[in-house]
């Protein structure tokens, strides 16, 4: 009878112990996918260019965390602080795959993309085409679908990663910050992350838009302010197919009902050798298809209110004549903007407006008929601009000062 | 033994909803049918109503016996015990497949060098803790346990807003009705149609007369959770990437600001993929000790699990043949055993009733 | 592993062969009549007794001997010269029984002389000897088998004070003291209630100490109680010292990291646990009252949650549940955040742990048990040493250990401040003090192989190990598994006093379904344990 108890406590042991030992056993011999902070390389930018022999090069941002650190204490800060805090490597291979993990021979730590704030492209390569890119980042679970992506015109991707940040200790977070205050207030580029693309790439009525960024001015030490995130990339598919420069982005912006502010300035009507400037806020950007007689006719409405921001003559603005004639004048630069906007696309055959994807979804049987030869059908349809123009506020004063 | 095991009717009802969320979340079955997918879910879910129905209508017949009991009475001793068998063989291997799903998602996801074998061997340990513990306290544990699997849902839900795009619904029925209908009966059969393992369980219910109250308000509220999830992938995602993903929810948590959440949806595989292999392995362990005439099960925990885990890794060779066994293969071979001999229970019970 | 099951069986056998011994009773014995008899069998049990005093007087006009036998300093001098020895010299005491000399002497002193509270008559001569060791003074007489023990107990006890343990800023500020009597007389004071009863027991082979009962007539569960009373029956040991050893001896899960058994040092909380239907074990010489059956969320319940109101208690409760999360999973979460899921921090803070890690040679996990390690050899340093000195080890502690180790670059600022945190939300839970330590390593452990997934592997197990717990038949978990939505309003948060009109449903009202369950279960493994016993 005890030997039975014995037998029972023994199968009872067996499942606790077994465990037991497994745990022991794994946490001993290893975790494999444990791997410390200190360990990796945390990667805040990654840029992809094409080489002239037709590899692919990527550049990875890495960061030293220490000296990232802002308000640090102790010994040694002012030393540290001439020191970059981000260091570049770069590495080609024939695929970016490869390129990628080849970057480790020329590393320490293992590589850690989960981070990454900014996704670079070179010219050549977008050229080229980007499915390979996305399809790596879409692939690799360890990327960061809301990296911010820009488009590098007419340098090296290299060469703008090297500029150094006054304000960040990491360059790329100052252009990513930069790209997303730019579209709020100012509007002259949008805002691109990995997975808007994705989405847009494989939509067959939507072609991805891709801010831009170019050097303003050739220097041996290249600060961030010396580069210019302004205007923007127009594909077809993957493909670059041009540029819209910093105004038709704005327009396009207002179309798609992106923009949150941003200021005009025109001359006044009474002296035109002064300006007066705006600030305006988009309240309202719709994009419609119209069918007529079997063909797409691209409509974009636009309604905006503004607030005057600064007059450089005294006159009573707050006028209801003046405010009408204003209003008109803006009216006219917004539909201006919108309008090259358009021609622009249409130019490009790159529908980076969304039409087809509009007439994809309201009237699947239409689209079946154009879906084939859209971009040319895209590039020949009439467009139609409507912009209302509200301005509602003056700021603190109605009328300027007037300087005897 | 088995006989005695009692569970409350919110007790039931966790386990079913934890058993419907399971795998279903993570690998999203209804992704086939794009910007439709809400459609052809709700169909399956309106069909999931017509099947537990059906459960509950064979199990109200005699409330006492299971599955295994009911098919000996009605097909007879010999005949009985084949379909029986048939069953247990179906129950492990469900339980064999969340497993590997879960290895996978694991290896896919976060633990890229962790070997399969051992997470699911981990995994599988607790689930044979659990079953040795017995229903009882599976269904006590869930009620502790559930409520986090909601909370995550919730929080991921309300944390994707801002990517939401109701474009991406449209358009409408674009390829027709005929692939919404054949993705839904997928649906239908997973993880709806499971539950047919819920008539092994059924039994242990305190008071029977809930039982068709409480399935019908489990498939309701986890109904209603899984459209959830799956509007969200959708909405965040577009039909395109749907369509694309091998797990979809893992690529829309990484959409959340700032943060990447997708550690959530692991926990919540963990958390369902918990639930439904325990209630799998439970239904098959009852089923053998059933046939076998034993009145303790315990015994069979650590073989059967071993062999769950062993069929686990051996099933298939690779991702690619498991997800298109389970796509193209595991409807028509699911159905018969969820839907068919269902009917022909209660078919052959309404006839001897007349007779 | 072998020699573990050896040394198992060996104790098993031990352990039968100790009930054999139990069951010799030791039998009754008479009182001598004659004196030089019971002065030689009172020399032969107390031998070597310094304490044991006697005492010879010649009452009744010298015609009647009596001894009157003492623990010295057990029995209170005072009142032993007050009430027995200055009435027995009294010159007219004996007047009217000379006259008759009907009565028997025992009688008549018990009646007319003595003037102590309590007077019993006993015959046995072991019984008697048991009152002196009590502290009661047995008066012989010679030539009667029958002696008389006196209630003259009157040793040292430390005033009622306020428990060190359980201290409040708002409610009774009296804590239980040593003194079985004063314990009870304090709880009675709080229930004035001829239904609250309390049933006295002796155990202990050696030490014979009085445990007491007590419970609250037609609330608590019948079955209950005598589950408790069979259970205490059941122990057979040499010693109880403290409560603790009963504790011991009847939880449900020994081998438990959980208390199946609580205990309390004040008044107030043992009077409302035994009010909601509990049942209090008492024990002599321990200020601590066990209170059976233990549920889980009585952890996270503090007496003061009642006194203060309901918002306030409400909200301190919550602090409590997300104390209790933090102090068992914050190192593990720190692990499997660093090691694993790197990419759920935001860039920044990534960027802040990486800068204070970078010179740190360990891993996130041996630091973490490193200082969890070091925290709890302070935590035990605090409390072995004598106050004053105690204020030196936390100085060491938190200067030297915790302020060198960070200079020195062993141990990063993260963990310190995790450190730190765990430990505090650890004092806010002091029944689980000594418990959540294992968790937290083993939290640490699970999260450093597979990440958050380990620790929602160990979580699992943690959930279902607590569900197969019961206390006295009632599930572990109660009232959240199985979920009772009528005493959930005590759960979380409090709900105000006049919204708890039920009494905890799991305890009492056997007659509703609930309870009836839990105790079909209890009654299975109980039976279940009882054939393991009897074999």
């Amino acid at each position: 009878m005890m030997l039975d108890l014995g037998k029972n406590s023994l199968k009872n042991i067996s499942l606790r112990s077994a465990s037991l030992i497994i745990l022991v056993f794994f946490s001993l011999t290893g975790c494999w996918d444990n791997k410390d902070v200190t360990e990796i390389n945390l990667i805040t930018a990654v840029g992809v260019d094409k080489t002239t022999d037709g590899r692919v090069e990527v550049t990875f941002e890495i960061p030293r965390p220490s000296l990232t650190r802002t308000g640090q204490a102790g010994a040694g800060g002012g030393e540290n602080s001439r020191e970059k805090a981000v260091s570049l490597v770069s590495s080609k291979g024939d695929t970016a795959f490869i390129a990628v993990r080849s970057m480790v021979e020329k590393l320490a730590k293992d590589i850690f993309p989960s981070k990454m704030e900014l996704l670079l492209i070179g010219e050549d390569l977008a050229r080229a085409g980007l499915q390979e890119v996305f399809d790596l980042m879409e692939r690799d679970p360890e990327s960061n679908m809301t990296a911010k992506v820009l488009l590098v015109k007419g340098a090296p991707v290299k060469q703008v990663m090297e500029a150094e940040s006054e304000q960040e200790k990491i360059p790329s977070l100052h252009l990513v910050k930069s790209i997303t205050v730019n579209q709020d207030t100012f509007g002259s580029s949008k805002e691109a992350r990995v997975i808007d693309i994705l989405r847009e790439v494989a939509l067959p009525g939507k072609d991805p838009l891709i801010p831009v960024v170019e050097i303003l001015e050739e220097k041996e030490n290249l600060k961030v302010k010396n580069i210019l995130v302004s205007g923007s990339a127009a594909f077809r598919g993957d493909k670059l197919v041009g540029y819209l420069t910093a105004t038709e982005t704005r327009g396009w912006l207002l179309a798609e009902n992106k923009i949150k502010a941003s200021v005009y300035s025109l001359p006044s009507p009474n002296d035109e050798t002064k300006n007066i400037s705006f600030e305006m806020y988009c309240e309202n950007g719709q994009k419609k298809v119209e069918f007529i007689e079997g063909k797409p006719k691209l409509v974009i409405k636009i309604k905006a209110t503004g607030d005057i921001g600064e007059s450089q003559e005294p006159t009573d603005l707050t006028q209801p004549q003046m405010l009408k004639k204003l209003e008109n004048k803006i009216k006219q630069i917004i539909t201006e903007e919108v309008n090259s906007a358009l021609n622009s696309a249409q130019k490009y055959h790159s529908d980076i407006f969304g039409f087809g994807d509009i007439i994809h979804r309201k009237n699947p049987q239409e689209w079946q008929k154009i879906k084939d030869n859209w971009p040319e059908i895209f590039s020949k349809a009439p467009t139609e601009i409507t912009v209302e123009v509200k301005l509602k506020r003056s700021g603190y004063t109605r009328k300027g000062v007037e300087p005897l | 033994m088995m006989t005695n095991v009692k569970i409350s009717g919110y007790q039931l009802a966790l386990l079913i909803m934890g058993f419907l969320f399971g795998s279903t979340a993570v690998l999203n079955p209804t992704a086939m049918a794009g910007q439709d997918a809400w459609l052809a879910y709700i169909l399956a879910w309106v069909g999931g109503f017509m099947l537990i129905w059906l459960y509950v209508r064979i199990a109200l017949i005699n409330p006492s016996l299971t599955l295994v009991e009911i098919l000996k009475v009605t097909f007879g001793k010999y005949l009985g015990t084949v379909i029986a068998l048939l069953y247990i063989w179906y129950f492990l291997h469900l339980a064999a497949l969340v497993l590997r799903d879960f290895g996978e998602h694991m290896n896919v996801t976060v633990f890229y060098r962790t070997p399969m074998t051992f997470i699911i061997s981990c995994f599988a340990l607790l689930i044979a803790y659990c079953l040795r513990k017995g229903l009882e306290v599976t269904g006590r544990a869930a009620e502790i346990l559930m409520p986090y699997l909601f909370i995550f849902v919730i929080i991921i839900f309300f944390l994707l807003i801002p990517e939401y795009d109701t474009n991406n619904l449209f358009p409408f029925l674009e390829k027709g009705l005929t692939p919404v209908i054949q993705v839904a009966f997928g649906v239908l059969t997973f993880p709806f149609g499971e539950t047919v393992t819920f008539l092994m369980i059924f039994p242990a219910l305190y008071s029977p007369g809930q039982l068709k109250k409480v399935s019908f308000a489990a498939f309701g509220v986890m109904g209603f959770i899984i459209l959830g999830i799956i509007v969200r992938d959708l909405l965040s995602l577009g039909p395109d990437l749907l369509t694309r993903l091998v797990f979809p929810p893992s690529l829309s948590t990484e959409l959340t600001p700032e943060l990447q959440l997708e550690p959530l949806i692991s926990v919540n595989f963990l958390l369902g993929g918990w639930v439904k292999i325990t209630v799998c392995l439970y239904a098959a362990l009852v089923g053998i000790a059933q046939l076998l005439g034993l009145n303790d099960y315990k015994h069979l925990v650590l073989p059967l699990v071993l062999l769950a885990v062993g069929l686990a890794m051996w099933l298939y060779e690779d991702l690619f043949k498991m997800m298109d066994w389970t796509a193209n293969v595991y409807p028509y071979y699911a159905f018969p055993l969820q839907f068919g001999i269902p009917l022909l229970i209660l078919l052959v019970a309404k006839i001897r009733k007349l007779a | 592993m072998f020699s573990w099951l050896k040394r198992k069986y060996k104790f098993l056998k031990t352990m039968a062969q100790a009930n054999q011994q139990k069951n010799e009773q030791p039998q009754a014995e008479k009182i001598p009549q004659s004196f030089p008899e019971l002065r030689a069998k009172l020399q032969q049990v107390f031998a070597e007794c310094g304490d044991f005093k006697t005492r010879e007087i010649l009452v009744g006009d010298e015609h009647y001997r009596l001894i009157i036998a003492w623990m010295d300093n057990l029995a209170s001098n005072q009142i032993l010269h007050e009430s027995l020895i200055r009435p027995l010299l009294e010159p007219q005491a004996f007047c009217q029984f000379l006259e008759d000399k009907e009565e028997d002497l025992a009688v008549f002193l018990k009646n007319n002389v003595l003037i102590a509270a309590e007077l019993k008559e006993v015959t046995d001569f072991n019984q008697t000897v048991e009152f002196i060791l009590c502290g009661e003074s047995v008066i012989y007489i010679e030539g009667s088998s029958t002696a008389l023990a006196a209630a003259t107990r009157g040793w040292e006890t430390r005033t009622v004070t306020e428990p060190e343990t359980e201290t409040v800023v708002r409610g009774p500020r009296e804590g239980f003291v040593e003194d079985l009597a004063v314990n009870c007389a304090l709880l009675r004071r709080k229930i004035k209630n001829p239904n609250l009863k309390m049933e006295m027991m002796k155990i202990g082979r050696q030490t014979k100490t009085t445990v007491c009962v007590c419970y609250l007539k037609g609330i608590a569960d019948p079955a209950l109680v005598q589950e408790a009373k069979t259970r205490l029956q059941k122990i057979n040991i040499d010693a109880v010292l403290e409560s603790g050893y009963l504790e011991e001896m009847i939880e449900d899960a020994p081998l438990s990291f959980f208390p199946t058994v609580g205990n309390s040092e004040k008044p107030d909380v043992v009077a409302a646990k035994i009010l909601e239907g509990r049942v209090g074990i008492f024990c002599d010489g321990t200020p601590f009252v066990l209170t059976v059956p233990y549920l889980f969320l009585e952890t996270l319940q503090a007496s003061e949650d009642y006194y203060t109101r309901a918002i306030s208690s409400s909200l301190l409760r919550t602090v409590r549940i997300i104390c209790f999360y933090v102090s068992i999973l914050l190192p593990g979460l720190y692990v499997a955040f660093l090691n694993f899921h790197q990419s759920v921090l935001p860039l920044n803070f990534l960027l802040t742990i990486a800068a204070s890690r970078e010179s740190i040679p360990f891993s996130p996990f041996t630091e973490a048990l490193f200082m969890g390690i070091t925290f709890e050899i302070l935590q035990e340093a605090g409390i072995r040493m004598p106050r004053p000195i105690g204020q030196s080890v936390s100085i060491v502690g938190a200067l030297v250990i915790g302020e060198a180790s960070v200079r020195a670059g062993l141990v990063s600022d993260p963990m310190v401040i995790i450190t730190a945190l765990t430990a505090i939300s650890t004092f806010i839970l002091p029944p689980l003090q000594r418990v959540l330590p294992f968790f937290r390593f083993g939290f640490t452990i699970a999260a450093n192989i597979l990440g958050l997934l380990g620790i929602f592997f160990f979580l699992i197990a943690l959930v279902i190990h607590l569900c197969t717990l019961r206390s006295f038949g009632i599930p572990y978990l109660a009232p959240l598994a199985p979920l009772s939505l009528s005493d959930i309003k005590d759960t979380f948060v409090r709900f105000p006093l006049w919204t708890m009109l039920t009494r905890p449903r799991d305890l009492t009202w056997p007659e509703t379904g609930q309870a009836a369950k839990y105790r079909a279960g209890a009654e299975q493994l109980l039976s279940k344990m009882r054939k393991k016993e009897d074999r």
